[in-house]
């Protein structure tokens, strides 16, 4: 039974007893009027609205209890003597009970509120100055409490101090309980005070020594504090104060802040420091800049205002660790100081930029505090790297022994975004190197800017090499400006790559994205930049942008057809060719529709890139798994992974996360041995499990390795045996790769005992499944007592693919360039077999071949039973199918092409031996074939 | 055998309320409707916890935690006063006769069921 229910249900008893108590009261006013001064009398008022008060409030309802309370006061205080009973206090009284009966008897609970809402006159408290207030009883969650009369204005933080007397568990109380109604009160934090413990030999365990610290915000005051402990008020020292700044705890945000005014702060803080520092490196570029200076001292002034608004909406005192009044401090000091510096008109001293690169960090390490809840580093005590302590201007003196600024992610994403442009700024160069066939000063000024803020850059953050290329080609740039003979164009093209690659090693970005974006030297000028480089982590989460997926999607769509538009052009411009005088012409579309092309795929690139993402997020979780998962079995596991950040489609990253996890566990569990058995083998107590991923032609693979025992195919082909999925002479006529992929038969399990991590048989199907699923293969490498790997290649992407188009049974397909092994042409002579069973040797292997238009349409061909086309040679295509490599024979191999796969839908999607169709370049739309259903 | 727990008060309201949000949980519950009825109920059957008003006719809540101390087999029983009451001079004369805590009214279900896990665990 719910609370509800329960309150509806006491409600029914409730209208019972209410009746009975007003009829009470009615009989004992009537009694008082006659004879006011007799405390029987008195008492036999205040009862029946004591419980009356007491039972309304129980049923829920908080707007009567809150109503009668009024009235039970005056009572009270005429019991105690302290109020007169009048005539009119009579006369209030039996209209109260009328009010009350009116009350209960209406069914609609808003009515039943605007009708005591209006008498509440009738309950106004006595003018009795003597009269302490007492505060309203704490209602139900959520019901209204309409006895607002002695709320003061907003909650307060109260810093409580309870000290039970050291003999307190004598009378049997549990000082626990009176911590959880102080908790009650509203958010509170409690610290145990542990410092009269004595020794452990000398405790006397009967005794309290403890005493408790807590800070609770409350709107109820000190007085429901102090009731809280009312029970044991003998026995215990309580004090209870208002929280200042100097007493104040670092309390969670949540506690501390509205929940919408936190969120509203720091969206826009986050905001305006990821501009603040776009500023920062503009002007450190360009410090004459007035533009980027006014948009600093602007970012700065809004960062400072978002702080003010939010330290005047904090709900409690702010501790001196807390990091939002040093925020506002260094942000309005900083607002100063680059006011001043727009006030001179002078363009930024060095010293002053260097000051100011360090004060953002400490504004950024301010931020981090105040965003986590944790207290701001002191001011005493500056982090390494951060630079100028707040509040006091650092001498210029001390400007040399700033500590080097790589050190912080901030100051990284910086440096990231630098290289980024510099790069594009460096291909331009190229470019125009290449164009005029050498290097003209106007070309060389700008090269030359850049180049020195980008060595200046490099050189702080250590990375030699690179920064010794930036001043190598800024000397041949100056020397240009200043009129000497040119460089030879192809050493500077040769200088200018080399500093590119040296950029994109310090870079994070992944090689493959880069090959894209960059063109080849000598290259025609890109119509327009390259896909700039995405900055690292810290930069990405500022500026990133939640979307929605469906709308990538319908993007991606709509590219996929823009990709197709574009192959009617060519088609056109040779019809027109053909016409006379038209050559030019068609000359003109073929080279818009070039142009067209490119754009279009750059497009593609684009948004191929905003569903990528790194394989870090699902690998992030292995390392706690290795580690716990080696302890509750005892080994010794180290887990070292490469190519983190290889980046992989959501789509392909979100079904490999599951089979991931399963060959970590199952390297773990049954790859590593135990400590003692790899000591005897002559390893390394400590096992190794690896994960590499990387990029291989065009598939993105992962490599999961232990230096375990490694598979015995023995073991194998004999539980293959036991568990009945294989006969014995088929087991022993496997080799040795396909005895490995027995683990992937479902059911399959080896290990001897079933262990709650794994070995229950389930998990490498799935493993196989999933991967196939995203379209990739999996396979086992495995030496004895050296170790396995499991070896995942995978597309980057689903959604746009290659595949071979083929014809056959008159209809044409396209089977996914990731299926196919080989394609080969083979005189039908060489054919051996009949049937059902016919074989192909190619590339040194014998191959069962099967005709395409067979499989597709068994029961129509079954006359000819896997008649091969009549062609001669016979194409036949190498596929995967399953863990093993068939033959498709088929009437034509058309060629290669790029296709958007689509998802089949009604009755075609639900055959198997389909993908899915792709639309060709012409428009054409064909059916993609499953080549692992086929060979099923 | 279940843990029988005895509410007492005048109110049929709260006496409903402290059944309702016990019921399901596996104790046995009776009810009193003042201290001297209360009283009685525990002379007559075991009881494992009581749960007692202050303000009632007959008996008072104070009385009756007097009274069962004083009861052979009572002595340990956990006494939980159930009050409005906010004067401290009233806990604390609850505290001395003998009462092992006590829950504010109006109390919420879900706390009423906290405490009385605390002090007697079905």
């Amino acid at each position: 039974m719910d609370t509800t229910d329960i309150l509806r249900r006491t409600r029914q008893v409730f209208a019972h007893e209410a009746a009975e108590l007003l009829q009470e009261l009615d009989d004992a006013l009537l009694a008082l009027e006659a004879d006011p001064t007799r405390i029987e009398l008195i008492n036999g008022v205040f009862r029946p609205m004591h419980t009356l008060k007491g039972s309304s409030a129980t049923s829920g309802l908080a707007d009567l209890a809150g109503f009668v309370h009024g009235l039970e006061d005056a009572y009270n205080a005429a019991r105690e003597g302290r109020l007169p009973v009048t005539p009119e206090l009579i006369d209030r009284s039996l209209k109260v009970v009328d009010v009350v009966r009116s009350y209960l008897g209406t069914d609609d609970p808003d009515a039943a509120g605007t009708l005591i809402r209006s008498h509440q006159h009738l309950v106004a408290r006595p003018d009795t100055p003597s009269l302490t207030p007492t505060p309203p009883p704490p209602m139900h969650p959520g019901s209204p409490v309409t006895a607002a009369d002695n709320l003061p204005n907003g909650p307060s933080l109260l810093h409580v101090r309870f000290q039970p007397a050291r003999t307190i568990f004598y009378s049997g109380v549990d000082t626990g309980m009176f911590l959880d109604d102080l908790r009650a009160l509203g958010p509170a934090q409690v610290r145990a005070d542990t410092g009269m413990l004595p020794p452990f030999a000398d405790m006397d365990p009967e005794l309290c020594h403890l005493a408790w610290e807590a800070q609770v915000l409350t709107e109820a005051g000190e007085g429901a504090v102090r009731e809280v402990f009312a029970f044991v008020a003998d026995e215990c020292e309580l004090t209870i104060q208002p929280a200042t700044s100097a007493t104040a705890w670092l309390l969670p945000n949540e506690i501390t802040f509205d929940a919408g005014a936190f969120g509203d702060f720091t969206t826009e803080g986050q905001e305006q420091l990821g501009c603040l520092e776009a500023a920062l490196l503009e002007l450190d570029r360009d410090p004459t800049c007035r533009a980027h200076l006014d948009d600093l001292f602007r970012r700065l002034h809004n960062l400072k205002g978002a702080t003010h608004l939010l330290l005047a909406q904090a709900r409690c005192p702010l501790p001196r660790i807390h990091a939002l009044p040093q925020l506002a401090q260094l942000a309005h000091r900083l607002e100063d100081e680059v006011d001043a510096a727009r006030a001179s008109g002078a363009p930024l001293e060095p010293q002053i930029l260097e000051r100011l690169f360090h004060s953002l960090s400490r504004l950024q390490q301010l931020w981090q505090a105040l965003v986590d809840g944790s207290p701001a580093v002191t001011e005493e005590n500056p982090a390494p790297g951060c630079g100028a302590p707040a509040g006091t201007p650092q001498p210029a003196h001390t400007a040399a022994h700033v500590p080097v600024r790589e050190s912080t992610p901030q100051v990284a994403a910086a440096l990231a975004e630098l290289i980024s442009q510099s790069r594009l700024a460096l291909q331009t160069l190229r470019d125009a190197v290449a164009r005029a066939g050498g290097l003209t000063p106007a070309a060389a000024r700008p090269a030359l800017r850049t180049l020195d803020t980008l060595g200046r850059a490099l050189t702080r953050s250590g990375a030699r090499d690179a920064a010794l290329a930036a001043a190598t080609l800024a000397r041949d740039c100056e020397s240009i400006i200043q009129g000497a003979p040119p460089t030879e164009p192809a050493s500077l093209v040769l200088q200018v790559n080399d500093l590119l690659s040296r950029l994109q090693e310090l870079s994070p970005e992944p090689a493959h994205r880069e090959k894209a974006a960059t063109p080849p030297p000598f290259s025609t000028p890109p119509l327009h930049s390259p896909n700039p480089p995405t900055p690292p982590e810290p930069a990405v989460r500022s500026r990133s942008l939640r979307v929605d997926q469906d709308k990538i999607d319908r993007l991606m769509r709509s590219v996929g057809e823009l990709l197709i538009a574009r192959g009617t052009f060519p088609l056109f411009a040779e019809r027109l060719g053909d016409q006379p005088g038209m050559r030019g012409l068609a000359e003109e579309i073929r080279e818009a529709a070039a142009s067209l092309s490119r754009l279009a795929s750059e497009l593609q690139d684009t948004v191929m890139s905003i569903r990528m993402l790194p394989l870090r997020s699902v690998l992030q979780k292995l390392p706690r798994l290795v580690r716990d998962l080696g302890r509750s079995l005892g080994k010794d596991v180290s887990l070292v992974t490469e190519g983190e950040e290889t980046e992989l489609d959501k789509t392909v990253l979100e079904l490999i996360g599951d089979p991931l996890l399963h060959l970590v566990r199952n390297a773990v569990d049954h790859g590593i041995e135990p400590p003692g058995d790899r000591r005897a083998a002559g390893k390394p107590a400590t096992g190794t499990v690896r994960i590499r991923a990387g990029h291989e032609a065009g598939h993105v693979v992962i490599r999961i390795s232990d230096d375990g025992r490694g598979l015995d195919p023995e073991v194998l082909r004999a539980a293959a045996v036991r568990k009945g999925i294989l006969t014995e002479p088929n087991a022993a006529a496997l080799s040795e790769s396909q005895a490995f992929n027995l683990i992937f038969a479902a059911g399959f399990s080896t290990a001897s005992t079933v262990t709650d991590v794994s070995g229950r048989g389930v998990g490498m199907d799935v493993v196989q499944s999933n991967i196939r699923q995203a379209h990739g293969t999996v396979a086992i490498e495995s030496r004895r007592g050296h170790g396995t790997t499991f070896v995942l290649r995978l597309p980057t992407s689903l959604m746009v693919s290659r595949g071979i188009l083929l014809q056959a049974a008159g209809s044409e397909f396209v089977i996914p360039m990731q299926e196919v092994q080989d394609l080969v042409k083979v005189p039908l002579a060489s054919i051996r077999g009949s049937g059902r069973r016919r074989f192909v040797h190619a590339r040194g292997r014998v191959h069962l071949v099967a005709c395409l238009e067979h499989l597709l349409d068994p029961a129509r061909n079954a006359a000819h039973a896997n008649e091969l086309p009549h062609v001669d040679p016979l194409p036949v295509a190498l596929v995967r199918g399953g863990d093993r490599v068939y033959g498709l024979a088929v009437d034509r191999f058309v060629g290669q092409v790029d296709v958007i796969v689509k998802p089949l839908s009604g009755d075609l999607g639900s055959i198997p031996v389909y993908d899915g169709a792709a639309i060709l370049g012409d428009g054409r739309v064909v059916l993609v074939l499953n080549t692992h259903q086929l060979a099923a | 055998m279940p843990k029988t727990i005895l509410t007492v008060d005048d109110s049929a309201t709260i006496r409903e309320a402290v059944k309702l949000s016990l019921a399901g949980l596996g104790y046995n519950i009776m009810e009193a409707g003042d201290g001297l009825a209360g009283l009685q109920r525990c002379r007559e059957s075991r009881v494992d916890l009581v749960i007692t008003d202050l303000n009632m006719p007959a008996m008072d809540g104070i009385a009756l935690v007097e009274q069962l101390r004083a009861l052979p087999g009572y002595r340990f029983t956990p006494i939980l006063m159930l009050t409005t009451e906010s004067q401290e001079q009233r806990k604390l004369a609850g505290k001395r006769a003998g009462a092992t805590g006590w829950i504010t009214k109006p109390f919420s279900p879900p706390s009423l069921v906290a405490v009385v896990r605390k002090v007697c665990p079905p």
